[in-house]
C-alpha cells in the first residue's frame, strides 16, 4: 500500500515536473522593445498610459541597455560607505511583463517603475543628441552603459542627527572611482506625493539627466585641466543655480510642458511660463550675503528667462543647443574664465550665452532684452 | 500556441480525474462480517452502504494568501503577498487514500505610489493529487502534489485611464493538507503548497489557505 502510494506521489510529481519543464526554453526578452509605460501627453500633466520604444534597450528583463541599467537595493546605501562604488547590493528590478502583440505590459508596480525610469533616461540621452549633434554622450561618457538608475533608492539625509530617510525626490550623484565616473540616478520611494511620482514624472528624470551632461561638459573637463575658482565673484554658488536652472529647462525639453514640476507639487514655484525676477533677496543669497542659498531658487529664474527666449523666438531648439555649448564653453569664455581660473556671476554667465547666440541675431537680441529684464544688477550692461 | 497546449491538457487531466472518480469501486464478494458467520440484518447492510460511501465527496471553501517570490518589493521574507481564496470539491482515487482536489481560486494584490496604481489579479484553476498519510482523533494529514493553471490580468491605472495586461502561468509542486473534524459533516481545513513556475527569471509560489470543508 505504501509502495503505491510512493509510486502516486512520484508519478505526480514527475508529470508535473516535466509538465511544467516544457516551458524552460523561453527566449530571453531582447531590446530594443515596445513597453506601456506613464509618460506625458502633450499638455499640461496630461500623463497616460501607453507604449513607447525603447530603442537603446538591450536586455528588457534586466532592464539595462546603451543608457544605463535599472537597479534595487533593499538596503540602506549610505549604511555601507563602500556600496555606491563597488556597486554592492544592487540588482536588477525583479521585472515581469506581459506580452500584448508587440508590447510588453508591466505586470506590477516595480516593472512599471524599471521600465519609465529607463525610458526617462533614454530620452535625456537622445534629446542631447537630437538639440547637439556633436554630442554623443556614449561618447562622452565610456561608462555610459554602467549608469545606475535606482528605483526606490533607499538613502539618509543630513550626515549625523535624524538621518531621516530620503522620500519624494529624484538625485543625480556622480562617484568619482578610477579610471571613470560613476554616474547615478536615485528615484526615492513616494510618501507625500498624490499625483506623478518623481521616479514617473519625466520633466524631473530629465532634471537630474541634465545634471550628468553639466558634470561630463563642464565639471569632468575643468577637472581634467586643473581648473580653479576665484573667490572674487560668487562663481561656485552661481554654477551650483546654474546648473539647477539649466536642468529645469532641459526637464522642460523632454516634457514640453514649462509647469513639469507641477505635477508632482502642485504647489511649488517652479512653473516655468511664469517669469522671475533676480530680485535683491535671490542674488543676496548667491553672494552668501543672505540667511540661505537655495540654488534651485536662482535657476528658477534662469529657466524661465531661457523658456520665455524659446517661446518668443519660437525655437527651443535654439535655445536647447545654446545652453548645451553654454555647458562646456562655460570653461573658456572671455567672461567667465581667465587663464586658469574661473570668475563669473549671472551677468557673466549671459554675456558667454549671448556670445554663444551671435550666429542668430534675432535669438541674441530677444536673449539679450530678457537678460536685461530680468537680472536685476547682474543684467546692467550687457 | 504553448499556452493552449497547457489549456487543453490541464482540462484533459481534469475531466479524466473525475471520471476515475466516478467508476465503480470492486465491492468485497461478502463483507468481512459476512464472512465471520455474523447474522445478516438489514441494520448491517446499511452500514456497508455507508462505509462505501466513505470517502465522500466534499465540497471546501478556503480564504488565505498566494505567495510569489520577488526580489524587489517583498512583503514578506521576500514573497509578495496576494489574498484571496479557493473553491474545492475532493474525490476518493483509486481507493480511500487516494484523492484528487480540484479546486478554482482568486487572488488579488494592489501597489500603488501617488497617482499610479497597479493591481494583480491571478484567476486559478487546478488539481491537488493527495494521499492520506495518518488519519487519527478526527485528524487527517496528506501529502502530494499540486498542479495549477494561473489567468494573471494586470491593471495599471493613473487617475481616470487604465491598461490592462494578460497571460498564462503554469506551476506545479508539492503540497501538504491538514483537516480537522469539527462535526460530522464539516472539517476544518488547511492547505499548504509549494509551487514553481518556469519563467525568467524562475519564480517560487507559496500557498497558505484554511478554510470548512462540507463532506456531500
Amino acid at each position: 500500500m505504501l509502495s503505491s502510494a510512493v509510486k502516486f506521489l512520484f508519478l505526480a510529481f514527475g508529470l508535473m515536473c516535466a509538465f511544467v519543464s516544457t516551458g524552460c526554453n523561453q527566449p530571453v526578452m531582447q531590446g530594443p522593445a515596445t513597453v506601456s509605460i506613464i509618460y506625458p501627453a502633450s499638455g499640461h500633466c496630461k500623463y497616460t498610459i501607453g507604449p513607447v520604444n525603447l530603442t537603446t534597450l538591450e536586455n528588457l528583463q534586466k532592464m539595462s541597455g546603451k543608457v544605463g541599467r535599472v537597479l534595487h537595493s533593499p538596503n540602506n546605501l549610505d549604511d555601507n560607505s563602500n556600496a555606491l562604488v563597488s556597486g554592492e547590493g544592487l540588482k536588477s528590478v525583479d521585472t515581469e511583463f506581459f506580452k500584448s502583440g508587440n508590447t510588453f505590459i508591466p505586470a506590477n508596480l516595480d516593472t512599471l517603475f524599471a521600465a519609465s525610469l529607463y525610458y526617462s533616461v533614454e530620452v535625456g540621452y537622445l534629446l542631447t543628441k537630437q538639440i547637439e549633434p556633436s554630442v554623443d554622450l556614449a561618447s562622452v561618457i565610456p561608462n555610459l552603459r554602467d549608469t545606475r538608475i535606482v528605483h526606490r533608492a533607499i538613502r539618509s539625509s543630513g550626515q549625523t542627527g535624524s538621518r531621516a530617510e530620503i522620500s519624494d525626490n529624484a538625485e543625480y550623484l556622480s562617484i568619482r572611482s578610477s579610471p571613470y565616473v560613476l554616474n547615478y540616478f536615485f528615484s526615492y520611494p513616494t510618501e507625500e506625493v498624490k499625483d506623478i511620482p518623481l521616479g514617473l514624472n519625466l520633466g524631473i528624470m530629465n532634471h537630474e539627466f541634465s545634471h550628468l551632461i553639466f558634470q561630463h561638459l563642464f565639471y569632468e573637463p575643468g577637472i581634467k585641466r586643473n581648473m580653479d575658482v576665484g573667490s572674487s565673484k560668487p562663481t561656485t554658488n552661481t554654477l551650483a543655480a546654474l546648473d539647477e536652472g539649466l536642468a529645469d529647462y532641459f526637464g522642460f525639453l523632454a516634457t514640453q510642458d514649462p509647469g513639469y514640476f507641477l505635477c508632482s507639487f502642485p504647489l511649488e514655484n517652479r512653473d516655468l511660463a511664469r517669469p522671475k525676477y533676480f530680485n535683491s533677496t535671490v542674488i543676496s543669497g548667491i553672494e552668501g550675503r543672505g540667511e540661505y542659498f537655495d540654488s534651485h531658487e536662482g535657476g528658477a529664474v534662469f529657466a524661465a528667462i531661457q523658456y520665455e527666449l524659446g517661446q518668443n523666438i519660437g525655437n527651443h531648439q535654439v535655445v536647447g543647443q545654446s545652453l548645451i555649448r553654454l555647458m562646456s564653453n562655460i570653461l573658456t569664455c572671455s567672461s567667465t574664465s581667465s587663464g586658469n581660473t574661473l570668475n563669473f556671476n549671472f551677468g557673466d554667465i549671459a554675456k558667454c550665452h549671448l556670445g554663444i547666440l551671435s550666429s542668430d541675431s534675432r535669438a541674441q537680441q530677444a536673449a539679450r532684452q530678457l537678460y536685461q529684464k530680468y537680472l536685476g544688477s547682474y543684467g546692467v550692461g550687457l | 500556441m504553448r499556452e493552449n497546449f497547457f489549456i487543453l491538457l490541464f482540462f484533459s487531466q481534469l475531466l479524466s480525474s473525475f471520471a476515475i472518480a466516478r467508476l465503480p469501486k470492486n465491492v468485497p464478494l461478502l463483507p468481512p462480517r459476512e464472512a465471520s458467520g455474523a447474522p445478516v440484518s438489514l441494520k448491517n447492510r446499511t452500514y456497508i452502504d455507508k462505509s462505501q460511501k466513505s470517502d465522500p465527496i466534499s465540497l471546501g471553501f478556503e480564504l488565505g494568501t498566494l505567495l510569489r517570490n520577488d526580489s524587489t518589493s517583498g512583503d514578506l521574507l521576500g514573497m509578495q503577498l496576494f489574498w484571496g481564496g479557493r473553491i474545492s470539491a475532493e474525490f476518493a482515487l483509486m481507493g480511500s487514500s487516494f484523492h484528487i482536489k480540484p479546486s478554482i481560486g482568486y487572488f488579488r494584490k494592489q501597489q500603488s505610489e501617488g497617482a499610479v496604481s497597479v493591481t494583480q489579479h491571478v484567476v486559478e484553476g487546478g488539481a491537488n493529487f493527495l494521499y492520506q498519510v495518518t488519519q487519527f482523533s478526527g485528524v487527517e494529514w496528506s501529502l502530494g502534489a499540486v498542479g495549477r493553471l494561473d489567468y494573471l490580468v494586470s491593471n495599471i491605472r493613473l487617475y481616470d485611464q487604465s491598461e490592462f495586461g494578460s497571460s498564462f502561468r503554469f506551476r506545479a509542486g508539492p503540497s501538504s493538507g491538514l483537516k480537522f473534524k469539527v462535526s460530522k459533516e464539516f472539517k476544518l481545513t488547511t492547505d499548504f503548497e509549494l509551487s514553481f513556475a518556469v519563467s525568467r527569471p524562475s519564480r517560487v509560489f507559496g500557498g497558505l489557505t484554511s478554510g470548512l470543508v462540507f463532506d456531500l
